[in-house]
């Protein structure tokens, strides 16, 4: 029963606290937090896409924010050129980058572990030099200006909170279909391919194909992350889509743990924060941020939420024991 | 035992991070107010968000410099209102994110009344919406025309206070073609968004000539050897070259240029080639290079020049541009606060446009409307890797309503 | 012309192999690509600047001095991002290693400042070949102290005790501490070599292409794409990698884009992994992997 209890309170209340404290935090913060906020849950986003990638299917990608920057530019110009409503752009950028990705997956699929990875930083090079100089399409080096904000039906929402609550819930979404996706079928290919990828082909598994529809789900991600920043932000140029951008994923889904979404979100919130959290150091605060990612890695090799789930499973063990020997 | 530490780390970080993020928050720069008048003035804050770090971040070196001048500058003569100003910086990063959370930062605290933006057109097209959202006085350093259309057109809150790049570039064309009577030009630029855009500007300014570029040659940022590049030009044959890049490009360019058998050629350059830093590292080589900048130590301005003997004796370095720009963006967002009488956003927004004549340390600046505010630049030729200032442009300020 | 591209090509191009035998010394020994390589460059050139500039020391012993500092560096490297982190997985150490990368860069920074600097030249002056190509006597050097120190790399690794440890180690950590080598060590001494290579280069480099403490990332970029057409873990591979980076980029530039001369490379890199994935000189990597 007392076991029982605590499954309980760690499998709903607290999640469920959790969601509250969400919901409730455009009441308390300033205008600057919640926009480092949305700007968190966009990259989170992205850090998600690359748990589909890396953390299921075993894939490393550097190529993260150059599909971010697909979708941004896509659902820039679905609005501004074509005139779509942004909720469609939305939809079609993220649908777009999802089959952008799933080509390329198709042609660099055919590159194993390492070279996979090699050939996406290729691939995230590239489409910078892309975004920094095409005119037509990304407006060149001075980028893309004015960028009307997010809309549902007619209404428009340009605030803070109100791109707060929209992200939030996409992201939440987000969260539920990688939970759903977990569990699927897919997903399970997904991660035999990262477990054992000769295996996985000798039971049924098309790994290449497998692994290009892994890439498509995270360019689908990234697509709408690109789109949400779009809005956002009302403002694109090439020097935020960059391999820095993509290596910062990395960093945020290897400090948070690879293993789950909700080792994704840790990782992006610190990472996001420590870097707000480090301004009041001005000239150090790169520096001290830098040491700061070296130490977190060193102490908590497996990640933060590796490292939290290692302590509740010693404690329920502990529990156990404890309550075999009062029996 | 570790990873209990470090859980508690993290919960530490993210509470400081809740703490951080109060609006009443207080960061930055601080220094003590003028002696005297310690109880009754509390200080008028403006704030400036500037590259202090990463890939940029020479432009925040010259910026915190400049700004401790002209802190002390006006503290020592009274302050403003009878309250001393103080200037807190936040760092913009070098990306666009960093520079609009930066800006967010500091728009948090209500007693900040305006924003120094950074030194970077791409900087300041990013924070454009949050000042209009937010209403707070801006200014920018870019010098973009498309910031220029967004300043006048789009946001009353933003102000380029800076000559927009079209008269210096036009300029100096008219230079190179009228004076120098040169007719075959090659353009070699950087892609990044400035130099990409003076490479147009200087285009453009040819075509009023009927003067077409034999050839034109982009490089990537970080580019180190241009070889292939300069062998290009050498193979057009062609009388002049016009540069637009940053200072460590530039330095290497004409070194190279010059490495390379061209050691006559006469390079017009963009603000940069002139620039203490560029002249110090290309050496001999950067003699007969022309430019049209809008900031040289050599000034002949007054101001201009007092600001630099005064850099170089704080500082033993020559003064940068970005300096020199932080320097005038501060003086005249005080002589806004002066003419307003008040501290209140919107005040001061209506008292900037009502400056029509400031004479700064960078040149003399029109508000009237809030694109291209600086008036003008110099005309300057380096000689014996000195400055040598030529001319003074001066351009009479549009204004259509 | 061709001649002219022809020498600023190889002359680049074994800067970049010197980064990228650096990275690939790594790779074997411990498996990770060091994403901290380019940094390395750019803090052996500013450490050349101080012995150079600061301490006025001759060009000559700076550069020794510094390059024998930077093994320092790369010991210091090692035993703090690398080494608390040998038994977790790989990604862990990449990420260490980015961490690190920003502390090296920043770290110069404060140190000293973001105005770029020069060092002296080893040999001043230019000649002209053939006519029309002009070649700084800098280059040449440079040309030549890199194939020296490749060659004295070369002979340390295949026909030194010293080198059998190392190369011992590289193939298998465990049964190199079977057989008595001291795995700490072996390991260190690998890093201080691939910092040492590395550092040099930044020395060499600074009087033409300027001090910043940025100029890592690209260099680094450049020499991984060196590593992987070269093939990866191959020391060979390395230095003929580097130099085809520097010719493509050199005819690349001249002859096809200049804007899309980084763009360039990858287009390469990606193409050269479709159809020889092991690069050139590759193969040892699917042990490895």
């Amino acid at each position: 029963m007392k076991q029982l209890n605590y499954k309980f309170v760690i499998k709903y209340i607290l999640p469920g606290l959790f969601l509250a404290f969400c919901l409730a935090i455009p009441g308390f913060t300033s205008g600057y937090m919640l926009r480092v906020l949305n700007i968190a849950l966009i990259t989170y986003l992205c850090v998600l896409s690359l748990y589909v990638i890396l953390g299921m299917c075993g894939q490393n990608s550097f190529a993260q924010a150059g599909l971010w920057g697909v979708g941004a530019y896509m659902a820039a110009n679905f609005v501004m050129k074509m005139g779509a409503p942004p909720l469609a752009a939305l939809l079609l950028s993220s649908l777009g980058t999802a089959v952008f990705a799933f080509v390329l997956g198709f042609a660099f699929f055919r590159l194993r572990q390492y070279y996979f990875t090699f050939a996406s930083v290729g691939l995230m090079a590239i489409l910078n030099g892309l975004f920094m100089n095409w005119n037509e399409v990304t407006g060149g080096a001075l980028g893309i200006t004015n960028i009307p904000s997010f809309s549902i039906g007619g209404a428009i929402i340009k605030s803070e909170p109100g791109n707060f609550y929209v992200i939030f819930f996409i992201c939440l979404a987000a969260f539920f279909l990688m939970k759903v996706l977990f569990n699927s079928a897919l997903g399970r290919s997904f991660m035999a391919i990262r477990d054992n990828e000769i295996a996985a082909n000798c039971l049924g598994v098309n790994s290449l194909l497998t692994k290009s529809i892994a890439f498509g789900i995270s360019g689908a991600l990234c697509g709408a992350a690109g789109a949400l920043y779009a809005f956002l932000a009302g403002y694109l140029s090439y020097q935020t889509f960059t391999f820095q951008q993509s290596t910062m994923y990395l960093i945020m889904i290897m400090l948070g743990g690879t293993m789950s979404p909700s080792g994704a979100l840790i990782g992006t919130l610190i990472i996001s924060l420590l870097q707000e959290w480090v301004r009041p150091l001005q000239n150090y605060m790169q520096f001290i941020y830098g040491a700061g990612i070296m130490i977190l890695m060193i102490v908590q090799p497996e990640g933060i939420f590796g490292g939290g789930k290692a302590i509740y499973d010693k404690y329920l063990k502990h529990s156990k024991t404890a309550r075999t020997e009062a029996d | 035992m570790k990873r209990i530490l470090a859980i508690l780390l993290i919960v530490c970080m993210a509470f400081g991070m809740t703490a951080c993020g109060q609006p009443a928050a207080t960061s930055g720069e601080k220094t003590a107010p003028a002696s005297g008048a310690e109880s009754a003035a509390k200080p008028i804050k403006i704030g400036l968000t500037t590259v202090l770090t990463g890939d940029r971040s020479l432009e925040g070196e010259y910026a915190s410099n400049g700004i401790k001048i002209i802190q002390q500058e006006i503290n020592d003569a009274g302050g403003v209102l009878g309250r001393p100003i103080e200037i807190v910086i936040q760092d913009a990063l070098g990306t666009d994110v960093g520079a609009v959370n930066a800006y967010r930062k500091l728009a948090d605290d209500s007693e900040i009344v305006a924003i120094i933006g950074s030194d970077s057109s791409n900087d300041n097209m990013a924070v454009s919406p949050a000042a209009l959202e937010l209403k707070i006085p801006t200014t920018a350093q870019g010098s973009s025309p498309k910031l220029r259309d967004m300043c006048n057109n789009d946001n009353p809150w933003l102000f380029q206070l800076r000559a927009c790049d079209e008269t210096l570039c036009a300029s100096l064309m008219r230079y190179a073609v009228e004076t120098g009577g040169y007719k075959k030009f090659a353009i070699i630029h950087d892609t990044e968004t400035s130099s990409a855009d003076q490479a147009r500007l200087f285009t453009e300014g040819l075509a009023k000539y009927g003067i077409e570029p034999v050839v034109v040659v982009p490089f990537t940022t970080g580019t180190k050897d241009f070889t292939s590049h300069i062998t290009q030009i050498q193979k057009a044959g062609v009388d002049a070259i016009i540069g637009a890049c940053f200072q460590a490009e530039a330095a290497i360019l004409i070194q190279q240029i010059r490495a390379l058998g061209m050691t006559d050629i006469p390079i017009f350059g963009s603000n940069a080639f002139a620039d203490p830093v560029t002249i110090r590292l290309a050496g001999d080589a950067v003699n007969g290079v022309y430019c049209a900048s809008a900031w040289v130590p050599t000034t002949p301005n007054p101001k201009g020049a007092a600001l630099a003997k005064k850099y170089k004796e704080l500082f033993n370095e020559d003064c940068g541009k970005a300096a020199a720009q932080v320097y005038d963006h501060v003086s005249i967002i005080v002589e806004a606060i002066k003419r307003a009488g008040t501290t209140d956003r919107a005040a001061v927004r209506d008292a900037m446009n009502t400056i029509d004549n400031y004479e700064g340390a960078v040149t003399r600046y029109d508000l009237r409307t809030n694109g291209d505010c600086g008036r003008g630049g110099l005309l300057v030729k380096v000689e014996n890797q000195v400055a040598v200032v030529l001319d003074q442009i001066t351009s009479e300020k549009i204004i259509k309503k | 012309m061709n001649l002219q591209l022809l020498v600023s090509g190889v002359s680049t191009g074994v800067v970049y192999g010197l980064i990228a035998m650096g990275m690939v010394l790594i790779f074997r020994a411990v498996g990770v690509m060091n994403f901290a390589q380019g940094e390395f460059l750019m803090f052996g050139g500013y450490l050349c600047y101080t012995l150079n500039r600061l301490l006025h020391l001759p060009i000559g012993l700076s550069l020794i001095l510094a390059s024998l500092l930077m093994g320092a560096v790369g010991v210091i490297f090692m035993r703090t991002s690398y080494w608390p982190l040998r038994n977790a997985q790989a990604r862990a150490i990449i990420v260490s290693a980015m961490g690190a990368s920003i502390v090296l860069k920043e770290g110069a920074r404060l140190i000293w400042g973001s105005i770029p600097v020069t060092v002296e030249r080893v040999v001043n002056g230019s000649t002209t070949l053939a006519g029309s190509a002009v070649v700084q006597w800098q280059y040449v050097a440079i040309i030549v102290i890199s194939a020296m120190i490749m060659a004295l790399v070369y002979l340390l690794l295949e026909k030194t005790f010293i080198g059998h440890i190392m190369q011992a180690t590289a193939q298998d950590q465990y049964m190199a501490s079977l057989v008595g080598i001291p795995v700490i060590m072996s390991i260190g001494l690998t890093f201080a070599l691939s910092a040492f290579l590395t550092g040099i280069g930044g020395g060499l480099l600074a009087p033409l292409f300027f001090l910043n403490n940025t100029m890592g990332a690209t260099a680094g970029a450049k020499a991984f794409a060196a590593i992987v057409i070269g093939g990866f873990g191959s020391v060979q591979g390395a230095i003929i990698g580097g130099l085809i980076v520097g010719l493509v980029e050199a005819f690349g530039g001249a002859y096809i884009s200049t804007t899309y001369q980084l763009v360039l490379i990858y287009v390469m890199l990606v193409l050269v992994l479709m159809f020889r994935p092991q690069g050139i000189f590759g193969g040892k990597i699917q042990e490895k992997a």
